[in-house]
């Protein structure tokens, strides 16, 4: 238990210079990889692309810690009636295998016994080079008519803020992973993007990043491969999810994929009232680092609808995520235009 | 712990500081004046170096009710907060008489010239701006990045206003309030007063005994609610805040008090195994925090708040994760 809530993990004045010069230089020696920004968006060529899937190796990926513990401001992971501010428009993009899974409901992050099935192996870990050393988060495939995003946090894409910085070394998708398996193989970032206000406030209201994957080792797309999830935005908050993503810090390590079943829509995090945008959405789920960026899919629906963000250290058992607004409507139209 | 109660004094140092002006914060300022709500803000700084960009404007504008409270509203960006604060015969806002405010915040639309806002069941806002053309300006500041000054626009605002908070402790419904707009909310200057007294911070705080402060905090956080207690003692005297927030639908109640008093109302042992606080008003009774050899830690006693529309808030109980450390 942290006596002052998740703001307390977060690094002292004097690590936040170093973490800066430490950032800077390393951002200076990742942007050699990287080619100039598109529109907010960060291109990564396609040799770059390339040299990712050798570069992780096995031992290296269960190397790789969760961002919320490696970046220093991240938080630890990364009711009501509907409301003006949380039903726009609504909007869907179907699935492209749509599944279900059938399972009771349960707010404990259960393990998935087959995360190869069709109804899992959309889930899958995102590894990244940080400038503080290798990192990872958890992302969904989702379909597009590149048949190649995927949908993650933004804090897994970006850093956040106006002096944030990328997160593109070496972004890789495995999807299904298990035990440093990888049954679909490889996806590298050619593209990767968050929502405007993310970039330019760092605001937990729009903490979303897509990313625009390239074939894996078998010359295969991302939703050809493993299937992808609808997409929605724009509904009532008023859902219920099943929560996906690999929790790596204790109880878990990081090599299973768990899910919260039909776990309902809690209410907005009051700390989401104090910044604009739309507000962000509690459910009853123990996640801890590593799930950032896993995805939430209505029930029975098969759409995404949300991220995990963040929680409270002094409240593990809530996880938060993003509102999926008319932002994340953009920002999905932005991926799957990328060819 | 040690590393986050390293934290939280430094926080509680900064609140500290600010005291004398957070008597006149608004809820929207609650994140930086309040220790245990500063963790959003640390956690943007330490990620972006910057908080969230300023906003162009701040409206406001105050109403007196029947029951004895002053109801202010404060519209930033299409962020609307009604705080309801109890009417002060004198007008000093010294903390050292306590102060409780309980603020409803919503997102709605706001313009410099209009605020419109929903608070679920308790009433709603919807006020035009008409200037009277009357305009105030500061004097202007140095070094600044933008905006080196601030401008005030006076005038009234004219519509709806109809507000009942829970169980009736206050009521307003009014078609006209006087008001301001100011614009920015805020300027980016460098400070005359850290470069004048650089001396002062070029000691370890360690070698000034009077500055070792002792913390007692209690926080208690579940799904979209939480309380936070905090006694920070430093020197003569001691600072106690106390903040609730819970989400409720399309609002946020948070809650907060503040109060300096004497240091004697912090007590506490060498071992920091036992301390007890006994807050004055808005404070009522005395919590008592205990630390077992076997590490188990109690927070008891009738220790409660009085906030507005809450007069008798619990601050100890099973539920509280207690921590009582001293110095940096």
């Amino acid at each position: 238990m942290n006596g002052c809530g998740r703001g307390a993990d977060r690094a002292p004045a004097k690590s936040r210079v170093a973490a800066t010069l430490a950032a800077g230089l390393l951002m200076a020696s990742l942007a050699v990889g990287l080619s100039a920004p598109d529109a907010g968006a960060f291109m990564v060529t396609q040799a770059q692309a390339r040299h990712a899937i050798p570069f992780w190796t096995t031992a290296r990926m269960k190397r790789a810690r969760p961002l919320d513990a490696l970046l220093p401001g991240r938080p630890k992971v990364g009711l009501a009636r509907t409301d003006r501010a949380s039903a726009e428009n609504p909007h869907r993009y179907p699935p492209l295998a749509p599944a279900t899974t059938g399972a009771s409901a349960s707010s404990t992050f259960e393990e998935v016994p087959d995360p190869v099935a069709p109804a899992a192996r959309v889930n899958g870990v995102i590894f990244i080079v940080t400038p503080f050393g290798l990192g990872r988060c958890s992302g969904t495939s989702v379909n597009a008519p590149n048949y190649s995003v995927v949908m993650t946090a933004g804090h897994c894409i970006h850093s956040g803020g106006p002096f944030g910085w990328w997160l593109g070394g070496r972004w890789v998708f495995v999807p299904g992973y298990r035990y440093g398996q990888r049954p679909f193989g490889v996806f590298p970032a050619k593209w990767i993007d968050t929502t405007r206000q993310w970039r330019k406030t760092g605001s937990e209201n729009f903490d979303v990043g897509a990313a625009v994957v390239s074939r894996n080792e078998r010359g295969q797309l991302l939703a050809k491969a493993v299937g992808g999830t609808g997409i929605a935005w724009g509904l009532t908050a008023k859902q219920v999810f099943d929560v996906h993503g690999y929790p790596a810090e204790l109880p878990f390590d990081g090599e299973t994929q768990h899910v919260c079943t039909q776990t309902p829509f809690l209410g907005h995090d009051t700390l989401s009232f104090l910044s604009p945008g739309p507000l962000n959405l509690a459910v009853d789920c123990d996640v801890t680092g590593g799930a950032s960026g896993g995805g939430w899919t209505i029930v029975d629906k098969d759409l995404l609808n949300s991220v995990t963000n963040y929680g409270y250290t002094d409240d593990p058992a809530t996880d938060f995520g993003a509102y999926f607004g008319k932002e994340v409507g953009r920002l999905f139209s932005r991926a799957g235009s990328i060819k | 712990m040690i590393r986050s109660l390293f934290r939280c004094a430094t926080l509680a140092a900064f609140a500290f500081a600010l005291a004398p002006s957070m008597c006149a914060a608004s809820p929207l300022d609650i994140p930086a004046a309040v220790p245990p709500k500063f963790r959003p803000l640390v956690r943007a700084g330490l990620r972006s170096g910057k908080h969230t960009p300023r906003a162009a404007s701040e409206s406001r504008f105050a109403l007196k009710t029947r029951q004895g409270y002053e109801v202010v509203v404060i519209a930033v960006r299409n962020i609307v907060a009604l705080e309801v604060t109890r009417t002060r015969s004198n007008e000093s806002k010294s903390l050292k008489q306590g102060r409780a405010i309980t603020a409803y915040v919503a997102h709605g639309r706001v313009t410099p010239g209009r605020i419109e806002a929903k608070f679920g069941d308790l009433g709603r806002i919807a006020m035009r701006f008409h200037p009277s053309g009357r305009v105030v300006r500061s004097k202007p500041l140095r070094h600044c990045n933008g905006a080196h000054r601030y401008t005030r626009r006076f005038g009234a605002f004219a519509g709806t206003v109809r507000f009942t908070g829970e169980g009736h402790y206050v009521a307003v419904r009014a078609h006209r309030a006087k008001g301001v707009v100011r614009r920015p909310i805020q300027l980016d200057c460098a400070t005359r007063n850290f470069h004048s007294h650089p001396v002062r911070f070029g000691r370890p705080v360690g070698h000034w005994p009077e500055f070792m402060p002792t913390i007692l905090a209690a926080f208690w956080r579940q799904v979209v609610s939480s309380t936070d207690f905090f006694s920070f003692q430093i020197g003569k005297k001691t600072l106690y805040l106390a903040v609730t927030e819970e989400s409720k639908g399309s609002m946020a109640e948070v809650r907060y008090a503040a109060v300096i008093a004497p240091s004697k109302t912090f007590v506490s042992d060498d071992a920091l195994t036992s301390a007890t606080v006994k807050p004055p008003a808005p404070f009522h009774g005395k919590g008592s925090y205990g630390a077992a050899p076997d590490g188990t830690k109690s927070w008891s006693g009738p220790l409660s708040v009085a906030f507005p529309g809450a007069p008798r808030f619990p601050l100890t109980g099973t539920q509280f994760e207690p921590v009582l450390e001293t110095g940096f």
